[in-house]
């Protein structure tokens, strides 16, 4: 399989590789860049595990080749963290209501509804289960996910 | 395509990725269409300001594509070209009768959506063509329009879904009516004998009703794991209803949740 | 004891997991490890015929192939899990069960079971080279016919799904107190119904994964297998490949959601092993939602055929229930699931005559195993449509049938007159289950319910 050289930024780092042409950007992220909190659930766009960011939008990776990613910018769930280790608010907020259990989804989560706080800084609820239609869990029930959305979204506008 | 290509059903030798080609992403008003480039990501159609006031229709109907992450890849051209029956733009398309602008290194050609699209997931398309631009018409204001459709889940795909636009006279009947269904043929189908059934009548539950019956008739669905053949018919029906009266309700200058 | 009770406690795991740096089976490496993918039936029931690799050996970056035949002798099949299967004895004596031994090779050798079950597993450089490689191998099937009804499976001249059984009926018992006969003689009506509960699976947003390290100079396995049964796992391994328990570790790291399908051992979590023991490499295996949906296994699946004593006060005097478990091709929980079903049934209702018999019947589906309740969910459906139909036939309200049946919080202790699984009798010790029933009522606003239910209804929407 011929490699492709990629150039492209990850989490504020720039990164040059030769990958294969079908390799998925998924895959890349994971097994390349070694940053398994992108999580694969279905592989074909239904679960929402694998969301992360291209060029600032919420996409998912698993429907992505690598190649596609050629002078992108992508972020992972790893950039959410705040300098001195401290969760930031939404991941905070994540963990003080329960929004979480296996784990498994929230990073897809996460990468979501962040995307949709920067652009909605004071949603209903309506609009919040809307925003995580396309993300599936298993274990909460959404609702305590929809409740760290709402404490999220106050923490900013506070 | 991803999917398709994740779970090996299709293992093509060579994919050719159009998605850096400049130029093929814009919407502009050309005299009586709306014409959108192929690339155009389904979330730039959702945010447009132009495509709410000139295609109504479409803004509306582009929301049931997918999920906002889809919608953020997703393009204009590739749900045209991928020919799923149940999918929402090729109905939009089929009801206002749209046009498709297809390009190959000799030059350009225009097809109609009957033309186009052939039966599940085929389009006339051929390997050495590509959709360059999707050519909407534009609504008239005074034009009443509505999509519907009942999916299992928000973002799935559609079982049935219904494009619909009226004009009134000013006695109040119906002067021009555009319709189309989805999800219950191969491909996305234009009810014309339902069309001219409520041509120059006056809408009511009763001609509403006739329309449901006649469009029962007219649709050929199958059964799958989501739903009976017979459940979508009467469905089909159901959302003709739903459409007609929705849009005949913004022709009236009406509101409608 | 005041310290915790009551207390919200933090979790300690959520920092990893909101960070992304949880470290579920998937993200599990090891240096110069290899990917395995399994090629799987598309038949639910055939003859394999023939197998052919060459195509898929000759593939640069592939580098082991295995099918059912080069691990006959090598690899045991998998078995009935005694310790789920093994009843006290004076339970054994109550209930008068039959159980027959069933079975499944790891990699399919003669014949395949159902859609799903592996018959080879192809290890390569990558997951992706894996898979080509397995697209590759061509399998010759000679299909026989297919049961999927359990009712047909029972009949004469079934295709038999176990072929060393007389028949498909793999396990049956009966349970019975009082005299449900009796009951259904001096009612004033007999309700008969058919209750079904569907077969499901569960999907966890985690699917199943493997991941097998061998340590060369101790002769130890370290397994990580996404599972809720990690000790089950070591000994079945150790069984399977003859070895100590004692030189195998299982671990079981970040698991994504397990819900049930998890809880078992799977023929992966055998081979997935043996491979990184042959190939001296670590050997990962991570299944895909496709092979979820099919191989990872099912539950529920339950026909309820029950005739109900009742009088026209709405008191229910007896139930005699026949049932049936559709297990699928094999069976590995004997009668886990079945007899949970049987000395639940009655939940919080006192209903002194009661006979159930069960069935468990194999079929050419994916076998069925406890999720989450193990066969309780079940009957709680069951005693629940009971009441609703009961209450519809009456034109009574179902929580007045509820009320009319509830034991007592006076009655406690209550004895149900049969035993519990583990051979202890099944008394309730207490509870006041009418309180508890007025409280939920409360909580819900279900006479405000009815009232909007019943204005609604003249609205005709």
């Amino acid at each position: 399989m011929d490699g492709v050289k990629i150039n492209l930024k990850v989490n504020g780092q720039d990164i040059s590789r030769e990958v294969d042409a079908r390799l998925l950007l998924s895959d890349f992220i994971r097994e390349n860049l070694l940053l398994t909190g992108t999580h694969i659930g279905c592989e074909h766009g239904v679960c929402g595990a694998c969301t992360i960011h291209v060029n600032g939008d919420p996409v998912r990776s698993c429907l992505m080749l690598a190649v596609q990613a050629d002078g992108c910018e992508v972020k992972t769930v790893e950039s959410l963290i705040q300098e001195n280790g401290d969760l930031n608010h939404l991941q905070q907020a994540f963990s003080d209501n329960h929004a979480l259990q296996c784990g498994f989804c929230t990073p897809g989560f996460l990468m979501t509804v962040s995307s949709f706080l920067e652009e909605n800084s004071n949603p209903c609820e309506a609009e919040i289960r809307k925003c995580i239609s396309g993300n599936l869990c298993r274990c909460t029930g959404y609702s305590n996910i929809i409740k760290a959305v709402k404490q999220a979204a106050q923490t900013v506008s506070n | 395509m991803i999917p398709l290509l994740n779970m090996r059903l299709s293992t093509p030798k060579y994919i050719i990725d159009i998605g850096r080609v400049g130029g093929l992403s814009y919407i502009h008003a050309d005299g009586e269409s709306l014409v959108i480039g192929a690339l155009t990501k389904h979330r730039d159609i959702e945010k447009s300001k132009l495509v709410k006031e000139k295609c109504p229709l479409l803004s509306e109907a582009i929301r049931w594509v997918g999920h906002e992450q889809i919608r953020n890849r997703g393009t204009v051209g590739g749900s045209i070209a991928h020919g799923d029956p149940s999918a929402e733009l090729p109905c939009v398309l089929t009801a206002l009768r749209g046009e498709i602008v297809l390009a190959d290194e000799n030059g350009e050609e225009i097809v109609s959506p009957e033309e186009f699209f052939l039966t599940y997931m085929l389009t006339s398309l051929q390997p050495d063509q590509l959709v360059k631009e999707i050519r909407f018409p534009i609504i008239k204001p005074a034009s009443g329009s509505a999509f519907v459709e009942v999916a299992r889940r928000h973002g799935d795909f559609g079982l049935v879904e219904v494009a619909a636009v009226v004009d009134l006279s000013e006695e109040g009947s119906f002067s021009e009516v555009k319709l189309a269904i989805g999800g219950v043929n191969s491909i996305p189908t234009a009810l014309e004998d339902v069309e001219r059934l409520l041509f120059g009548k006056e809408p009511n539950e009763e001609l509403f009703k006739k329309a449901s019956d006649l469009t029962m008739e007219l649709v050929e669905p199958e059964s799958d794991l989501h739903g009976t053949a017979e459940y979508r018919r009467e469905l089909s029906g159901t959302m003709v209803i739903r459409a007609l009266k929705k849009a005949t309700i913004r022709a009236q200058g009406g509101r409608v949740m | 004891m005041t310290k915790y009770v009551g207390q919200s406690v933090k979790r300690k795991e959520d920092y990893r997991l909101v960070t992304g740096t949880g470290q579920f089976v998937g993200d599990i490496r090891a240096a110069n490890m290899v990917e395995a993918v399994f090629v799987r039936s598309t038949h639910a029931h055939a003859a394999i015929k023939g197998i052919d690799i060459s195509e898929a050996q000759a593939l640069e970056g592939v580098h082991a192939i295995l099918t059912g035949m080069d691990i006959d002798g090598i690899i045991k099949p998998l078995v009935q899990f005694e310790s789920h299967c093994a009843l006290p004895a004076n339970l054994e004596e109550a209930i008068n069960p039959t159980i027959h031994y069933c079975y499944e090779d790891v990699l399919a050798k003669n014949k395949v079971m159902y859609v799903g079950q592996p018959i080879a597993v192809v290890v390569a450089e990558n997951r992706y080279v894996a898979e080509d490689a397995a697209d590759l191998i061509k399998v010759e099937y000679m299909t026989f016919p297919v049961v999927v009804d359990p009712f047909k499976s029972m009949e004469k001249g079934a295709p038999l799904i176990q072929e060393h059984l007389q028949n498909n009926v793999q396990a049956d018992f009966h349970v019975t107190t009082g005299n449900a006969g009796q009951a259904l003689k001096d009612a004033d009506h007999i309700l008969k119904a058919r209750i079904q509960t569907p077969r499901v699976s569960s999907n966890p947003l985690e699917t199943r994964g493997v991941v097998s390290i061998h340590e060369n100079r101790t002769d130890q396995l370290h397994v990580y297998s996404s599972t809720q049964l990690p000790f089950e796992i070591r000994t079945y391994i150790a069984r399977s490949l003859d070895l100590a328990e004692q030189q195998i570790r299982v671990t079981a790291p970040d698991v994504g959601g397990g819900f049930g399908p998890k809880g078992g051992v799977h023929p992966e979590e055998i081979l997935v092993p043996y491979l990184s023991k042959l190939l001296k490499r670590p050997v990962k295996w991570i299944e895909d939602r496709l092979e979820h949906l099919t191989s990872a296994r099912h539950s529920r699946d339950q026909i309820h055929d029950v005739e109900v004593a009742y009088n026209l006060d709405g008191t229910i005097l007896g139930i005699k229930d026949h049932f049936i478990i559709d297990s699928g091709a094999v069976n590995y929980f004997g009668l886990t699931c079945a007899y949970n079903s049987a000395y639940h049934l009655r939940g919080a209702y006192k209903i002194p005559n009661y006979d159930v018999t069960c069935q468990i019947v194999l079929t050419n589906k994916t076998p069925n195993v406890p999720f989450r309740g193990a066969g309780r969910p079940e009957v709680v459906f069951v005693m629940d449509r009971i009441i609703d139909m009961i209450a519809r036939k009456l034109k009574k309200d179902p929580v007045d049938v509820m009320r009319k049946n509830m034991i007592q919080a006076e009655d406690m202790p209550y004895d149900q007159g049969i035993l519990v699984k583990d051979g202890a009798k099944l008394i309730y010790d207490s509870g006041d289950y009418p309180a508890a029933l007025e409280q939920g009522l409360k909580m819900v606003d279900y006479e405000g319910f009815r009232e909007r239910q019943n204005e609604l209804k003249k609205q005709g929407s």
